[in-house]
């Protein structure tokens, strides 16, 4: 009489999982000055919100969220990742007919690639559900950005119109509203 | 005169007829379908048919797609007006076909366009303008009845995979080109190559009313990136052509498309309706928007050309092509377009 032998394969897996999601997009600066000039006084203004200069980039990493503007091109980057260290365990047994012969060697084959497939699925999943957190976490994020960016070139073009100001003549008097943004200078040629 | 033919040779002039639109595709198919053996050489009878048919079908129908078109184009500095044989003696505009044309034919009358074995390859650059025309109208023929039949092979390789007419006229066909091959504008940015880009003014705008409409229908982010990427190549390449050549004038076409596009009620959906962009991350959603705008981003490309226009003077060199693009620019009210579609790609900027 012949007698069925169960064969288990276990594997575990430590893997290190990594997701990243970006947005780049284009400041409208007006070019009231000279570009190197709009180019410096937008380094000053991001600079003053906490930006860290590295050559003609600027950078900021909150809440897990990098912004990175090139000032001589006015394009901003918006980036978000995040890495997991993860731990993936799968099982999976099936019967042979013999203890350690050819048939047992078959089917600890097949378990193998069967749980290679599990592992790797297991993998994607892990993967796919650490994107949604890191596209959410970006998405999340990027109103507050978007609102500062323009803040920024608000800033930058006031500062900019107020040295063309003082460039044409004396300003006599200059008038802004916070609650609107506008600005009204008054100068004298 | 005896204008007996073989079969083969009835079969490649039939075939030949097609192409340039004289056949219709219901009795070019079966021969495109069909395998038949090419013999060793053709018949004196044959070749004269099919000079004949080269000199007189080329010529027709270049006419018939634009070249009848009253238009101005420019003529060595300065703005010319009338038909094509008004703005260039007809003596100038004539096509030469090389033995490449025939190698084709025969070719094509042999095999099936995407046959393998004995594939049809032949460096771009050794071509004619009428060798390049006649593949023009050929692919044209080709692509709108043997998809089947392995056309797609064809635009992967030479002479297609760098044929520029080809490439401006369906940009969607070239979404798999190879990175390395790209369009040859050379031939068509002067002399009789211009002219026939002038004819064909009218098929181009056409098409790429065309190509920007589907756009709306298109559901596969990855397939309007490959859509968007392969449009961005040919217009690149294009518009640097033209700026080099100093002829704006030829891109007509494209302020013709963006004048249809962009109407009163244009809107980001036109673009992206139907793409489905579900669970995808935030740089894939951008960059389907961003291939899906290409064209509209092209536009201020067109606009830049307009500004510098204005500040050429009357003793300036280029003030001719300069008056030209100003007079084509007004004519589609191109301030209003390009702002329509500033408006149309700031709506499908994630960080707006």
């Amino acid at each position: 009489m012949s007698r069925a032998y169960r064969v288990c394969v276990r594997q575990t897996q430590n893997c290190i999982i990594r997701a990243e999601d970006h947005v780049r997009t284009q400041l409208e600066i007006l070019e009231v000055l000279p570009p190197e000039q709009m180019a410096g006084l937008l380094a000053e203004e991001l600079a003053r919100r906490g930006f860290r200069r590295d050559g003609m980039r600027l950078s900021r990493t909150q809440n897990g969220i990098t912004v990175t503007v090139e000032t001589a091109t006015a394009t901003v980057t918006v980036a978000a990742e995040a890495s997991e260290e993860t731990t993936i365990q799968a099982e999976r047994s099936d019967r042979a007919y013999d203890d350690a012969g050819p048939h047992a060697k078959v089917v600890r084959e097949n378990l193998q690639k069967q749980l290679d497939k599990d592992i790797e699925r297991k993998v994607s999943e892990k993967a796919a559900s650490l994107q949604t957190k890191v596209t959410d976490r970006l998405e999340g994020e990027l109103g507050d950005v978007r609102q500062e960016l323009d803040q920024v070139v608000h800033r930058v073009t006031v500062e900019a119109l107020k040295r063309k100001a003082a460039q044409m003549g004396q300003i006599k008097e200059m008038t802004e509203d916070p609650q609107t943004g506008s600005l009204t200078i008054v100068v004298a040629i | 005169m005896d204008n007996r033919v073989s079969r083969f040779e009835a079969n490649l002039l039939r075939l030949l007829w097609y192409f340039l639109r004289r056949e219709p595709p219901e009795r070019a198919l079966p021969l495109l379908e069909n395998r038949c053996p090419a013999p060793p050489c053709l018949h004196r009878n044959a070749v004269r048919l099919i000079q004949a048919t080269l000199a007189q079908g080329c010529v027709f129908l270049l006419a018939q797609r634009g070249g009848w078109r009253h238009e101005r184009f420019l003529r060595s500095e300065r703005i010319v007006e009338g038909r094509l044989w008004e703005r260039t003696p007809p003596a100038e505009l004539g096509l030469t076909f090389s033995a490449h044309t025939l190698h084709f034919l025969i070719w094509i009358t042999a095999h099936r366009p995407g046959d393998m074995e004995r594939p049809w390859q032949v460096p771009e650059t050794e071509l004619t303008l009428g060798d390049r025309l006649l593949l023009y109208f050929a692919y044209e023929g080709l692509r709108n009845v043997t998809e089947g039949l392995g056309t797609s092979a064809l635009r992967t390789q030479e002479p297609f995979v760098q044929h520029a007419l080809c490439w401006l006229a369906f940009p969607e066909d070239y979404t798999a080109a190879p990175t390395g091959a790209g369009p040859n504008f050379t031939p068509w940015m002067n002399s009789t190559g211009a002219c026939v880009l002038e004819a064909l003014q009218p098929d181009l705008a056409r098409r790429w009313i065309e190509v920007e409409s589907h756009k709306e229908r298109l559901t596969d982010p990855q397939t309007m990136r490959a859509l968007g990427l392969a449009q961005e190549r040919v217009l690149t390449a294009f518009l640097d052509a033209l700026e080099q050549a100093g002829r704006m004038d030829l891109a007509r076409f494209l302020l013709q498309a963006a004048a249809v596009l962009l109407g009163p009620h244009a809107h980001a959906g036109m673009w992206t309706a139907q793409l489905n962009l579900t669970g995808q991350r935030v740089a894939d959603r951008a960059a389907a928007y961003q291939a899906a705008t290409i064209f509209l981003r092209t536009l201020n490309r067109l606009q830049i050309w307009e500004r510098r226009a204005r500040g050429v003077g009357y003793f300036e060199e280029g003030y001719a092509a300069s008056q030209l693009w100003k007079a084509d620019w007004e004519q589609v009210q191109g301030d209003r377009l390009i702002e329509r579609a500033r408006t149309i790609v700031q709506q499908l900027d994630l960080m707006r």
